[in-house]
């Protein structure tokens, strides 16, 4: 974590941040091993949801175990190009 | 300042409450769960 502990207590995180990612445009072959490897890369991982049904494939849920993890990683991926499509990342309401 | 002591803890208070640790029956609350397949870490996954 390049944030030292100090650092990341005495920034206030805007309230819509939070620690379950909302993934759309998702490869539809896109496996549960993509998914860890490419998300994992940000910080422990809590739970991953994979959509696999004809209106949820192409989506998913990637909750991490910590707030500034889930910013960094929303912040690194948003329009992130995985296998010639662009990722949208937001934080789930 | 004393003043930025009260308000790093009301924010490590705040913190602590943002980063609780979540259940899988929290999440279950809070996620779809129809159309959706939680899926298991890989065994190669080694959380960082």
């Amino acid at each position: 974590m390049a944030m030292s502990l100090k650092s990341r207590v005495s920034v206030a995180l805007p309230p819509d941040v939070n620690r379950m990612l909302y993934v759309r445009n998702l490869p539809f072959k896109i496996t549960p091993e993509d998914m860890y490897d490419l998300f994992g890369r940000y910080g422990a991982i809590r739970q991953i949801r994979i959509g696999n049904e004809p209106g949820t494939k192409g989506t998913a849920f990637v909750v991490y175990e910590d707030i500034f993890d889930a910013k960094t990683a929303c912040d690194h991926l948003q329009g992130f190009n995985l296998m010639g499509r662009y990722l949208i990342v937001a934080y789930y309401q | 300042p004393a003043g930025d002591g009260r308000l790093n803890t009301r924010l490590a208070r705040e913190l602590d409450q943002r980063n609780r640790p979540l259940t899988d029956d929290e999440l279950d609350t809070i996620l779809p769960i129809e159309g959706y397949e939680i899926v298991a870490p890989p065994a190669t996954y080694v959380p960082i």
